[in-house]
């Protein structure tokens, strides 16, 4: 019996590393780059937080492209999910702040229970999604009988009351703190150690995961290594030429087939504790150190917390299409009546597929006003923060689930400023001495020349294109077994590029020279 | 439009009547009137102005929308161009004439000129404008809503950066504080009793506003194309088949909106309480929004902009006078409590 679990479990867990490739040796560096440094002033820390701000808005594009690609429910109010979850959280947490003051009517072990930081953090986080998935619901209830428009302009409608009454009536604007801002008050939690471990631990766990995934590739390959640059694909020909070197080679390589790939092994697995030991380990050690002298560095917490929930949010969104109910809203969004013809509800799974899209806004919300700790309604309720997210999904690619985060990646890497690490496209503008504001209008026709050449998005053309992409990879012999591999290098090099982009920008020849920072 | 001739005939023959009676009515009323009737017809003549800016631009968002299920959001930019534009071609003319020792002494006429030149270079601008973006891009992606949304973001985000570079962002122009001869045909205000002061150029603009909307009336309702632009609103594909050309009457109507826009936009700048402002993009976009859907979103007549913008309008300016916090807010409510009531506007037919 014993014996039948385990090796279930076994498969069922080699089954997940097969599928999930990719994403683990995305996710690897991803976790492990923010351990590379304990310098709170590196530029490798103000990457991590705009690439943090990236993660947020990825969430609530994605938010989005659940209701649009998925649903083909265009929604023009799509700032008041991540309105409201922002301000929920701040409003909750300002009440358990003030309950330490005066409990009122609440018991003392609830009061308790409330202030507890990790508590605090949970309840916060739930309410902000609450929230969120409240006015998704109410959106949802008035979409009854509507054409696709009228209910964008409803839910503009709302958008716009909520944005209008927080900015510009008196009560709303000291409520919300018009527009010098309502102040969140800070987690202490998303300072302190135990939550620190808990991402170092998840950082170590998916490190073996990716361990796993070089040994599971390791196993399964035949042939050399895959590529087969130097002969032909089709195998041993009948043909006696060919070098007796390489015949051997082959020999001997099938031979000792398991000693070499064990070997192989081996040393990834010797780069890697040397990488976890002498690098990492003393940095978490210094991060530790400095945490717990109540020094103030959120940032890898923040990030961390990000991170996963965006891994989270993006499983879940994948889980989400694949299932049966996310068959049928693909089914509404193509051919509503007919979906109705066939006997579902298409009233009900709408106002469900809001709300689901409505609670991760709210938890996009949430994250922002604990990452940027000040609120005003022009960053949250404003009708330029749906457009910015109607332009990442649409620019990132509205039939793909990675589509919202590349989109958003680009973008507001394209629009960065001139001192930040993320910001490759200005300096490069800069450097040909384009003014800053021109830099905007070569921006917005960047945009323009995408929609028009690309009309799927980036990483929806991409998806589209694939076959024949693949195709062509597989005439050397790249399988899609070996994109992780990619996947996992040309992240590194992104980073390692975006680090030292401005000394190689240096060595181009330039109009001005670059003072960054 | 047709089973409607008489109701909108007869109704707007109404309206003008109310209006003179209404105005003689006033005249004849002598100076004992509490601040609050003072603020009732003030805020009356502003909604009146106000409706008629946002008919004419509306008009134009509503065509390209009708026509070819394209949400326009750079309507707001166009708006906001028209006016930096005819700003800009005004001040020349003003310079140009000034330098020309043409008509030096009188100065109202060749105010006039100017003003009417101003316009109609704003409307040929505009439309060039407006016929180039639609050949390059708009066309191409022609059935493609949500990539034309894209589009249309992007041109916006174009337009204001770029007014942003040649004029300054801050600022709020106004002609006759900003031209060498601080003169205006229209300035100043004017009184019916020495206590009802309002600012005259307003009747300028509901004169412009309501001559264009019955230009338009009759375009639409006696000439051919009128009525084919009208069958192809409601239904483009059949419109198609039984011969016109609707691609080219999408050219069309997209120049029109656009001129549309940025006459708006222009008429709007000599105004005291307006002006050609950057923030004039974005508000006066969800202001088209808004209208068109109480007026009657995709299945609805062209009166429906009309009545529409004469409703936000007043609604606005009448909160503006009396309930000065509550003036964004009040649209929405409107429009909210139309959608929950009348789903597709106030002259759209049900679904």
């Amino acid at each position: 019996m014993i014996v039948n679990n385990t090796s279930a479990f076994k498969t069922n867990f080699l089954k997940f590393i097969q599928e999930n490739k990719t994403l683990i040796s995305f996710l690897t560096v991803l976790y492990v780059v923010p351990l590379y440094t304990t310098n709170d002033f590196s530029p490798l820390r103000s990457l991590l937080s705009q690439i943090t701000l990236i993660l947020i808005f990825g969430i609530f594009a994605l938010s989005f492209e659940i209701q649009l690609g998925r649903t083909g429910l265009l929604n023009f109010g799509q700032a008041v999910f991540f309105g409201v979850g922002a301000y929920g959280l701040a409003f909750y947490l300002d009440y358990v702040a003030s309950l330490s003051s005066d409990s009122g009517f609440l018991p003392q072990f609830v009061v308790l229970i409330l202030q507890n930081p990790f508590m605090q953090v949970l309840f916060a986080f739930v309410i902000g999604i609450l929230m969120g998935a409240l006015l998704g619901f109410i959106m949802g209830l008035t979409t009854n009988k509507m054409k696709g428009i009228t209910f964008a302009f409803i839910a503009l409608a709302i958008a716009m009351l909520f944005y209008a009454y927080s900015s510009q009536t008196p009560e709303g604007s000291a409520l919300s703190g018009g527009e010098t801002g309502k102040k969140v008050f800070s987690l202490d939690l998303f300072q302190s150690l135990p939550l620190y471990l808990i991402f170092v631990v998840l950082t170590l766990i998916i490190i073996f995961l990716f361990i796993m995934v070089i040994y599971k590739d390791l196993k399964e390959r035949r042939g050399m290594f895959g590529l087969s640059l130097f002969e032909s694909p089709l195998g041993n020909s009948n043909e006696n030429q060919g070098n007796v070197s390489m015949n051997k080679i082959k020999i001997i390589f099938l031979k000792y087939r398991k000693v070499i790939k064990g070997i192989i092994f081996g040393i990834l697995l010797l780069i890697i504790a040397y990488f976890i030991i002498f690098i990492s380990l003393p940095n978490i050690l210094g991060m530790v150190h400095i945490t717990s002298n109540t020094y103030f560095f959120p940032i890898p917490i923040t990030y961390y917390f990000v991170l996963t929930s965006a891994v989270l949010m993006y499983l879940f969104s994948k889980k989400l299409t694949q299932s049966p109910f996310g068959r049928v809203l693909a089914g509404i969004s193509q051919n509503e009546e007919r979906v109705q013809a066939l006997g579902y509800n298409v009233y009900w799974y709408k106002i469900k597929a809001l709300t689901i899209s409505g609670a991760m806004g709210g938890l996009a919300g949430a994250l922002y006003a604990v990452t940027t700790q000040l609120l005003t309604p022009e960053t949250t309720f404003s009708v330029d923060n749906t457009v910015n997210v109607m332009i990442y999904s649409i620019v990132g690619g509205l039939n793909t689930l990675f589509g919202p985060f590349i989109g958003t990646a680009f973008v507001i890497s394209s629009e960065a400023p001139n001192n930040s690490s993320l910001g490759v496209l200005t300096k490069i503008l800069y450097n040909y001495n384009i003014s800053t504001d021109l830099i905007f209008v070569v921006i917005g026709l960047i945009y323009i020349l995408i929609v028009m050449f690309l009309p799927f998005g980036l990483s929806g053309t991409f998806q589209v294109k694939m076959p024949k992409i693949t195709q062509t990879l597989r005439k050397i012999r790249i399988t899609p077994n070996d994109y992780w591999i990619f996947a996992f290098f040309i992240l590194s090099f992104v980073f390692i590029f975006l680090m030292n982009f401005n000394q190689i920008l240096q060595m181009f020849p330039s109009l001005t020279y670059i003072t960054s920072r | 439009m047709e089973h409607n001739y008489k109701i909108v005939t007869n109704g707007t023959l109404l309206v003008l009547i109310i209006l003179l009676i209404g105005w003689w009515v006033l005249s004849q009323i002598t100076a004992n009137l509490s601040i609050f009737e003072r603020n009732l017809i003030l805020a009356f003549i502003n909604g009146l102005a106000f409706s008629m800016i946002l008919f004419l631009m509306v008009s134009g968002f509503y065509l390209i929308f009708g026509l070819a299920d394209i949400i326009n959001f750079a309507h707001g930019a166009f708006f906001m161009l028209g006016g930096f534009i005819g700003f800009a071609s005004y001040v020349t003319f003003e310079n140009f004439f000034l330098q020309s020792n043409l008509f030096m002494t009188n100065e109202f006429f060749y105010s006039i000129l100017c003003f009417i030149l101003a316009m109609i270079s704003t409307a040929i601008l505009m439309g060039i404008l407006g016929g180039v973006i639609e050949f390059t891009t708009v066309r191409r992606l022609y059935r493609k809503p949500l990539n034309q949304i894209l589009l249309t973001v992007g041109i916006s985000f174009l337009i204001i950066q770029f007014a942003q570079l040649i004029w300054s962002s801050q600022k709020t122009y106004i002609i006759p504080l900003n031209t060498n001869t601080n003169y205006f045909f229209v300035t100043g205000f004017s009184n019916i009793t020495s206590n009802i002061t309002f600012e005259t150029y307003s009747f300028v603009i509901i004169f412009i506003g309501l001559s264009l909307a019955i230009i338009m009336y009759i375009i639409f309702s006696r000439t051919k194309i009128g009525f084919l632009v009208q069958a192809a609103i409601e239904d483009s594909e059949m419109t198609e088949i039984l011969g016109t050309n609707v691609k080219l009457m999408l050219s069309l109507v997209f120049i029109i909106g656009t001129i549309l826009a940025g006459i708006a936009g222009f008429i709007l700048v000599p105004s005291i309480h307006g002006g050609a402002y950057l923030g004039n993009a974005t508000t006066y976009l969800i202001f088209a929004f808004v209208i068109v859907v109480v007026g009657g979103a995709h299945y609805g007549k062209f009166e429906g902009t009309f009545f529409g913008s004469l409703i936000i309008g007043f609604s606005y300016k009448f909160t503006e006078t009396f309930f000065s916090d509550y003036t964004s807010i009040v649209a929405f409510i409107i429009m909210a409590i139309i959608l929950i009531f009348k789903p597709s506007g106030l002259t759209g037919q049900a679904e």
